[in-house]
């Protein structure tokens, strides 16, 4: 299945260990996670794919974040 | 005179129409799209995101994403984006900015007159603060001008009578029914309630709820986790059973691999009818009703005294909904046409008539005749065979689909004829046949257990597909149905042809037989798979 759309230039795209981009991902929640750099997509619920320059699906993620927002400075 | 626009500010979704030829159109974006999601947001990298990637971005990062900032208008909220506040009319600022720029791409010319569009129950200080919105995003804004009031004009632009029009929108997040009168160019809101927290977006998660239940129900009590990833799924997939029911009796959601436990991935898989998601919504459109005689009260109005009943927002696509606001508004004929993109259409064009533009309402492909089939129905004179049940009534907008659920009548029936008319006679044989076809070797069961789908398919071309399924083992059969009439009417227009014929009729009853038997001779060819 993968090799056929290989043939056709359909590519997957990218996601986990990559950061967010909200052009060809769509989020679906954030998980607490100190280990990787806030932003960082963790798990990839959908597979997106890509032909040519086009977005045929956006991946759907879960993103990382950390377990402590910044403390707000006043 | 330059270009003039018409815009609908959504909570959840914006758009930007403009007129050619005096009729309006929405302009669409590079990718193609008509709606922009009502989403503002900044990416990681202090980038601006306006629509679509600030709508994907929102579970990633919900600090740094504004949405519905519509129910903000006119208040002192702010909201940080970046290394700067915002205010509501800034917010609303960028999402017209987007807008305008979508529009002078696609038409090449600058762009800066626009009537924008409100909620009949916006303050003065909600319609004050769009407006400073539209000053901010470079327009000169023409009016703020009522959303009911858009959508009736797309029907009458321009009535010569006075007209009394019940405007009934539900959307994703909002609610709200109006009565709107339109006397030539003077237009008024005399009547204005709803529920600014009911829409689709309830309908999804009861539906969601729904889905989980039967995920448990199938592996033995297993609960679906309540993971952000598993809810989204089903309130995704949740969200697509809703739209594919509002087409079709029944549908069916497939999530594999939606829980793992162990080493075993359980599914999903649900056949959901459209029975049973009206059950869910049921409760929630009952209010809608109740808010439809408030308005009417206020009015000082009975049913009787209106003209027409527009329905607009993408959840009056649901059936239950059409049906269940016809029977409340009996003998008032329902109009609805493009429902999301009404008001914006509406908008551009009250911004023609303001710059003195020739401008028309819209001509919308009707069906002149009722559809439907023969069947067995309960009269008040008992269980009467060979009745019209209507599938798609007449004047409905065409494409359409719709589907209806019907019993087997008697015990061990083997087989369905499906005969299909055109007309509103009751008796099905006073209508004109269109052809017939049957289902066969159905499973022995008792009467009335055997459920068979009739799904009717009026496409633009004026072909109309029929399709009836046994839902047991899924026996079907199809007919298609060439040349049915259309008619191509502006809705007004529709009115007074209506009128017209109904009083030929009346005048010359004798002829009926004799029209029928003409319009049976152009009837068209059918042919059986
Ligand atoms: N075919 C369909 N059947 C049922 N519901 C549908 C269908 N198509 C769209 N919807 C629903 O319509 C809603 C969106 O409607 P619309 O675009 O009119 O909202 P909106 O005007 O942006 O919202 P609001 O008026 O609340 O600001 C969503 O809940 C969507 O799921
Ligand atoms: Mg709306």
């Amino acid at each position: 299945m993968r090799s056929v759309l290989s043939q056709h230039e359909v590519i997957a795209l990218p996601a986990v260990g990559e950061p967010f981009d909200p052009t060809q991902m769509h989020a679906l929640g954030q998980k607490i996670d100190d280990k990787i750099a806030p932003n960082t997509v963790i798990q990839e619920v959908v597979r997106g794919y890509r032909w040519k320059d086009r977005i045929l699906r956006e991946a759907q993620v879960i993103v990382a974040v950390a377990s402590k927002q910044e403390p707000n400075i006043h | 005179m330059g270009i003039v626009v018409g815009i609908d500010l959504g909570t959840t979704n914006s758009l930007i129409a403009t007129l050619d030829d005096g009729q309006p159109w929405v302009i669409p974006d590079d990718e193609g799209d008509l709606l922009l999601p009502s989403y503002v947001g900044m990416s990681d990298s202090n980038q601006l995101l306006v629509g679509q990637s600030a709508m994907r971005q929102y579970a990633a990062a919900p600090e740094r994403t504004v949405k519905s900032i519509k129910r903000q208008m006119g208040t002192d909220y702010s909201v940080t984006l970046g290394d700067r506040t915002y205010s509501p009319q800034e917010i609303s600022a960028i999402l017209l900015k987007s807008l305008k720029q979508r529009a002078e791409s696609v038409l090449a010319e600058e762009i800066t007159q626009a009537v924008i569009t409100v909620p009949a129950y916006f303050t003065d200080a909600q319609r004050q603060a769009t407006k400073e919105a539209g000053e901010i995003a470079g327009f000169e804004v023409l009016q703020i001008l009522n959303e009911p009031t858009a959508a009736a004009l797309v029907f009458d632009v321009r009535a010569e009578e006075p007209e009394n029009v019940l405007v009934y929108d539900l959307g994703g997040g909002t609610f709200d029914v109006s009565i709107v009168e339109i006397a030539g160019d003077v237009t008024e809101v005399l009547a204005s309630h709803g529920n600014n927290r009911l829409g689709g977006d309830d309908f999804d998660r009861q539906l969601q709820r729904h889905l989980a239940d039967r995920f448990s129900q199938a592996h033995d009590g297993t609960l679906v986790p309540t993971d952000a990833a598993t809810q989204a799924r089903l309130l995704q997939a949740a969200e697509q059973a809703k739209m594919a029911l509002s087409d079709h009796a029944f549908t069916t959601v497939r999530e594999p691999f939606l829980v793992s436990e162990g080493d075993a991935a359980l599914h999903l898989e649900a056949e959901i009818a459209r029975e049973d998601f009206e059950n869910l919504i049921k409760p929630l459109l009952k209010d809608t009703l109740e808010a439809i005689d408030r308005a009417l009260a206020d009015a000082d109005m009975t049913a009787e005294d209106l003209d027409r009943v527009v329905l607009v927002g993408g959840s009056t696509r649901i059936p239950l909904v059409q049906q269940l606001v016809e029977s409340h508004l009996p003998g008032v004929p329902v109009s609805s046409f493009e429902v999301d993109l009404c008001v914006g259409l509406g908008a551009a064009l009250q911004a023609g008539v303001l710059a003195g533009e020739a401008v028309s309402s819209i001509l919308v492909d009707v069906t002149p005749h009722s559809l439907g089939i023969a069947a067995v129905m309960d009269t008040p004179m008992g269980r009467m065979p060979d009745m019209f049940s209507a599938i798609i009534p007449r004047n409905t907008v065409i494409p359409t689909s719709r589907s209806q659920v019907y019993h087997t009548s008697y015990d061990y029936q083997e087989a369905v004829e499906i005969e299909v008319y055109q007309g509103e006679n009751a008796i099905a044989r006073e209508n004109v046949p269109l052809g017939s076809f049957r289902v066969e070797e159905l499973p022995p069961k008792p009467g009335g257990s055997l459920q068979i789908e009739v799904h009717f398919d009026f496409d633009l071309n004026g072909i109309l597909t029929v399709t009836a399924t046994e839902k047991g083992q899924g026996k079907k059969n199809s007919l298609a149905v060439n040349d049915t009439e259309t008619r191509r009417l502006s809705s007004h227009d529709l009115n007074q042809a209506r009128a017209a014929i109904d009083s030929l009729f009346e005048a010359m009853p004798f002829s009926l037989e004799d029209l029928e038997a003409d319009l049976a001779g152009e009837s068209a060819d059918s042919e059986e798979e």
